[in-house]
């Protein structure tokens, strides 16, 4: 698994190398600086050389400037690779879930999709850009630094080594308690977002109840729980850091004492105290690097394996590699023994022989769970069948590219989906290529113009999450102007018009005519009335199609459909 | 050479003992180093660096064992592997990991 993460590098090695280098350059000047200011103390003052002194110290201040500028890179660069990688995850997730099929987005959470393109690759952004470069630097300070003061004086490196294992316990037990602190913030910030949420998704019910005060009161309990955890996470951290602080100093001060009786007895020159001192702040940087990598290791290694499976998901409908880009078809569907299930036990559809002519318009009717969607469902191919064939103008569906069928079928739906942003964007959907004339066109014939026109800004006018700024009727006719745009030879209108009203409906009704001219037609209906002028009706059942025929003569037939219609009048009557 | 050696090889052992939060287990490399250093003829020297370095390896070895359970107690925790260290609602966090 490893070396596919470090694979995820290749693309940014040059990055990879100018921010390992930089890091590498940083810590051997942080190792040599000390020795520079023992051999200007040691050798240069007591020779009392002021020109060299001020010429080294000149040098000195110049490597300094290097050093800033090389963190600088540093930090930059770094975050940049790491950025670049999580970036480069996030898209080949985000498209490699845009080509899965229906049935994973069935049996996959939204929510869960969405931590895996968001949360876990923060984690592993973090960790791919301080992984390595951390590990490898920690390690070489540690190392070099404590080499460096063993040289000078072994009992004295000795005695600041011993201090280590008190610095990692301190580290330990501060990032244990930071963890319990956080981890009870961000279990408080979830509930003010639910509670937000709540509210904001629910204010119709909020202010119509005048429940405004009541959750306010809510609100305040949750902000006030949030912002006494993180009170005390800081508390916490406050409390971490003055006691990294004072263990660091009393390291500084125990190898002061140290080293000064060291120099009394003629064991230590001035200089080398002096390196010394400044060594120890080098032997504690990596330990404090190593404890925060080794929280964020285990974090960013299981995202990437969670991202890793996610991306082994293979979409279960794909191009047949021989597969052709079909264009204007005429919309000649036929489905030959076609036999489907949703979880391969249960058989939804069975034996289903269908032939629908080109410009036809076939009224599917039955009762729910009967098929009708599956059935609509199986054209773009939105799930495969598992048995028989799906022809379009003789060509199986299954032979052609995925692209070029669905650009050939149009689909209006009960529940509209409209996109954040304008009107214009929206019906644009449709056709990125569309003019505005065409959009406009296409707006006319839906019998939006009217309804765009008393909009504050028209078609620049924003709709709001999910079209929330519109009526139900409203968001129809956007979806219907969106087909009308992308002008498709087959059309499905999957209950259209059953959660609007009457009027409305009578009304959409009209842009639906107007669409359905000189096209093939698959209407999913419930309200019977809606489909008195297909040019044949399907009875779905269970058992799959009952009858078929006109209006006219399942009605004669006396047959499911004759009865689904004398229970729908029987409603409409009462 | 020895003695220094030795030290530096049980003071960070010590270190990672400490991270692997056994105390029981540092309380014996302590005695150990002070046995070793105040009681031990030098002529064992040798014996006890070769005790040492090995006690050293294990102790490392522990630490990448820790790290690979932390990794599996996230995968648990997020629900991509069955749970095993965290079955029956334990949260799976341990006292130390020795």
């Amino acid at each position: 698994m490893l070396k596919q993460f470090f694979s995820y590098y290749k693309p940014h090695r040059r990055l990879f190398m100018i921010d390992f280098s930089s890091a590498v350059i940083v810590a051997i000047l942080e190792l040599a600086f000390p020795i520079a200011v023992q051999w200007l103390i040691d050798e240069l003052l007591p020779e009392r050389e002021w020109n060299l002194i001020v010429t080294v110290s000149i040098l000195l201040f110049a490597v300094y400037l290097l050093s800033t500028f090389l963190q600088y890179v540093v930090s930059y660069l770094g975050h940049k690779l790491g950025i670049n990688i999580e970036t480069d995850m996030r898209e080949q997730l985000f498209s490699h879930v845009q080509r899965q099929s229906f049935r994973f987005f069935d049996n996959t959470k939204t929510g869960h999709i969405m931590s895996r393109i968001t949360n876990d690759l923060f984690d592993i952004g973090e960790l791919a850009h301080h992984g390595p470069e951390d590990f490898f630097i920690a390690i070489m300070t540690f190392t070099g630094a404590f080499w460096i003061m063993f040289t000078i004086n072994p009992t004295l490196a000795l005695i600041a080594l011993v201090m280590v294992p008190l610095l990692v316990a301190l580290v330990t037990f501060c990032n244990i308690a930071m963890n319990k602190a956080w981890h009870q913030m961000y279990h408080n910030i979830a509930g003010v977002n639910a509670r937000v949420e709540d509210a904001v998704s629910g204010v119709r019910v909020v202010q119509s109840f005048t429940n405004e005060d009541f959750e306010l009161k809510r609100f305040n309990r949750d902000n006030g729980l949030f912002r006494k955890a993180k009170v005390k996470a800081y508390k916490v951290m406050a409390g971490t850091h003055s006691s990294i602080y004072m263990m660091t100093r009393f390291l500084t001060v125990t190898v002061l004492v140290v080293g000064a009786w060291l120099t009394f007895n003629g064991d230590l020159k001035y200089g080398e105290l002096v390196s010394f001192v400044l060594y120890t702040n080098v032997l504690i940087k990596p330990i404090d690097k190593i404890s925060a990598l080794l929280e964020l290791y285990p974090k960013g290694m299981a995202g990437f394996r969670r991202f890793q499976e996610l991306l082994a998901k293979e979409p279960d409908i794909k191009d047949d590699p021989n597969a052709i880009e079909v264009d204007k078809l005429t919309g000649n569907i036929q489905f030959n023994q076609v036999a489907f299930s949703y979880d391969g036990h249960q058989q939804v559809l069975e034996n289903i022989n269908l032939q629908i002519n080109p410009g036809e318009t076939v009224a599917f009717v039955g009762p729910s769970g009967a098929g009708k969607t599956t059935i609509c469902s199986l054209i773009p191919r939105f799930y495969d069948v598992n048995d028989g064939a799906i022809t379009i103008d003789g060509i199986d569906i299954q032979k052609m590219t995925k692209k070029s069928l669905r650009s050939q079928i149009g689909i209006v739906q009960q529940d509209v989906f409209l996109f954040t942003g304008t009107v214009r964007e929206n019906i644009a959907y449709g056709n990125h290529q569309a003019t505005d004339e065409e959009i406009i066109n296409a707006a006319k014939k839906a019998h939006l113009d009217q309804v765009i026109a008393d909009l504050p800004d028209g078609y620049d006018t924003q709709i709001g999450e999910r079209g929330l700024k519109l009526s139900g009727g409203q968001k129809q006719r956007l979806a219907i102007a969106r087909t009308f745009l992308k002008n498709p030879p087959i059309l499905i209108l999957d209950e259209a018009t059953s959660a609007l009203d009457t009027e409305t409906e009578r009304m959409i009704q009209q842009s639906l005519d107007q669409l359905v001219e000189n096209r093939t037609t698959l209407v999913i209906a419930h309200r019977l009335a809606t489909i008195k002028d297909a040019d044949r009706v399907v009875v779905v059942t269970n058992d799959g199609i009952a009858e078929e025929g006109n209006y006219q003569e399942l009605l004669a037939k006396d047959g499911v459909f004759a009865r689904l219609h004398k229970i729908q009048y029987q409603q409409n009557q009462d | 050479m020895f003695m220094e050696s030795f030290l530096i090889i049980a003071i960070l052992t010590a270190s990672f003992i400490v991270l692997l939060m056994h105390w029981g287990l540092l309380l014996l490399q302590i005695v150990f180093a002070v046995v070793v250093t105040s009681f031990l003829p030098t002529d064992w020297f040798m014996a006890a660096v070769i005790i040492q370095a090995l006690f050293g390896l294990w102790i490392l070895r522990q630490a990448f064992q820790a790290a690979r359970y932390q990794y599996q107690l996230e995968l648990e925790k997020t629900q991509r592997i069955p749970q095993h260290y965290t079955e029956g609602g334990r949260s799976g966090i341990k006292k130390n990991f020795l």
